[in-house]
């Protein structure tokens, strides 16, 4: 049987304007890879037409126990739009339906990146990085999904706070450590290869699937986000959450 | 070679030995540590032991053992404090000897039951007195080097009190440095990364702030627990802070690194 992609897409659009909860797409039917990053690209267009910008991509998938725990050995990755950054690191509880926060490193990139592009290409187009936390809400019930689900929900992208200053990323980008705290409270640390190898290799890896797979590539003026270094964070109302990245910066939020 | 060795305190061998325990439940862990046979806790049948107890109980190990080389810290993350629902780390000291020199393997069969922890441990370049802050331990320190500290619980499953791993000198095995380390000045210790490696495979990452927000914090944190006891951390005396991450249980063959930014690497082989 094909799928009907732009149904499948506009249902998901809908769960995300109205903050509902949808069954995931495969308890009812079966989803390629394809068919997910197919119905992900009929998403993004209904958000283009509702006056949404692309800005930029983002990697899910990226930890060896997310991989695991979906059954699958590859990261995954959707798309950022304007209408997903939080300037101010405010979050409203009530504009999402169960969003959780990632530390991240996000790159900010100085020229296009092509189909064959390394790690290397990828340090050579980076504007600079700085400190992120990603707000992810899976637009499925209780946060549950498979592989192809996540995807076609545009791997769970809902926003996203960046931290105040750009840096050169830092010559040991794989080893530099990182610090999340909740409320002042030590929640986790980890290092930058949390995002597996590392994270320039996991945005090279992005650029060279999204050409690969006929999908609009990855830009100069391009924000990517490389993926959660720990695990993520069920964001409560008044809770505040921070990031520190060694020789990077920090980026925080508060929940209202 | 550093070593922290001094200060024997009050010697509670001068006690009346027949209303002592401490004794007696030091010989055990001692035969345990001997015949590399795990143990029942000692509170399964001194449920009364007092952490004071216990470190009278460690006091004579560490001596029977030789004395002290380095000092290490133990239960210095919040989960492993909450899961011994305690709100303090605890310490223990490592014997000459036990100290794995580079290239060295790691002879499993010469412990019980070895797990190893990834840390970053201080070389001191001045006396420490307590009480002291995370300022204090940076200025006292010559050196921060990676290590890996190899845990042997004497006791069964490594299950046990907080009394029981006090006695039994906080699992205290064996330990390897790594390089080539760095000086403080300029580094965050809480945001050095950390890459835990087994067999090729990294494990866990972790960075400083994983041990107590700071690893300088379980320093000092020592360096005032010895002052109330009027001791003091020596010049020289190498000072293991406490795990990053989740410690691995290893076998012969295993290869175990850890990797610290801006510190080097330890590396181990396990025999």
């Amino acid at each position: 049987m094909r799928l009907n992609h732009a149904e499948l897409a506009a249902e998901l659009h809908r769960a995300r304007k109205e903050r509902r909860e949808v069954e995931p797409l495969t308890d009812r039917t079966e989803v390629s890879t394809a068919d997910a990053y197919a119905i992900q690209a009929e998403g993004l267009r209904l958000r283009e037409a509702d006056g949404e910008t692309v800005i930029g991509g983002k990697l899910g998938f990226t930890s060896e126990a997310m991989r695991e725990a979906m059954g699958v050995d590859e990261p995954n990755y959707g798309w950022l739009t304007d209408a997903m950054a939080l300037p101010h690191g405010i979050v409203e509880l009530d504009a999402f339906i169960h969003p959780k926060a990632e530390p991240e490193i996000a790159f900010l990139l100085d020229a296009d990146l092509g189909p064959d592009a390394s790690a290397l290409d990828v340090l050579e187009a980076t504007a600079g990085v700085c400190a992120c936390l990603e707000i992810v809400d899976s637009r499925y019930r209780d946060f549950a999904f498979r592989a192809p689900d996540n995807v076609a929900d545009d791997s769970s992208a809902a926003a996203f706070v960046l931290g105040a200053s750009l840096r050169r990323p830092p010559a040991e980008l794989a080893d530099v450590g990182a610090a999340l705290t909740v409320g002042g409270e030590l929640a986790d640390t980890a290092a930058g290869c949390a995002v597996m190898p590392d994270p320039a290799s996991a945005v090279a890896w992005m650029a060279r699937a999204a050409l690969a797979a006929g999908d609009r590539g990855l830009r100069r003026g391009d924000l990517v986000l490389s993926g959660g270094l720990t695990a993520p964070i069920a964001l409560e109302r008044g809770m505040t959450v921070m990031v520190e990245i060694d020789r990077i910066g920090s980026a925080s939020l508060r929940v209202r | 070679m550093p070593t922290g060795r001094e200060v024997a305190t009050s010697d509670p061998a001068a006690g009346p030995a027949a209303e002592d325990p401490a004794e007696e439940l030091a010989k055990r862990l001692l035969e345990a540590i001997r015949a590399r046979t795990p143990i029942a806790p000692l509170t399964a049948d001194h449920p009364e032991l007092t952490l004071e107890d216990a470190y009278r109980i460690q006091d004579r190990i560490v001596r029977a053992l030789g004395g002290r080389e380095a000092a290490k810290l133990g239960l210095t993350s919040a989960a492993k404090q909450r899961q011994m629902h305690v709100d303090a780390p605890l310490w223990g000291w490592l014997a000459p000897g036990s100290r794995l020199l580079p290239g060295e393997p790691l002879a499993v069969s010469e412990l019980i039951h070895p797990r190893v922890e990834p840390e970053i441990a201080f070389v001191l370049g001045r006396d420490l007195a307590g009480p002291a802050t995370i300022a204090h331990v940076l200025a006292a320190t010559e050196r921060v080097v990676p290590a890996l500290d190899v845990l042997d619980s004497r006791f069964h499953g490594y299950r046990f009190t907080l009394a029981d791993v006090v006695a039994d000198d906080a699992s205290a095995a064996r330990y390897a440095l790594g390089g080539p380390g760095a000086a403080v000045e300029g580094l965050d210790l809480r945001l050095v990364g950390c890459r835990f490696v087994r067999n090729g495979k990294t494990v866990a990452t972790a960075a400083g702030a994983a041990v107590l927000g700071h690893p300088a914090a379980a320093v000092a944190w020592l360096a005032t627990e010895l002052a109330r006891r009027g001791e003091r951390l020596r010049a020289g005396t190498t000072v293991l802070a406490g795990a990053l991450t989740e410690a691995v249980a290893v076998d012969p063959g295993d290869r175990v690194a850890a990797v610290f930014d801006r510190l080097g690497t330890v590396e181990l082989i396990c025999a």
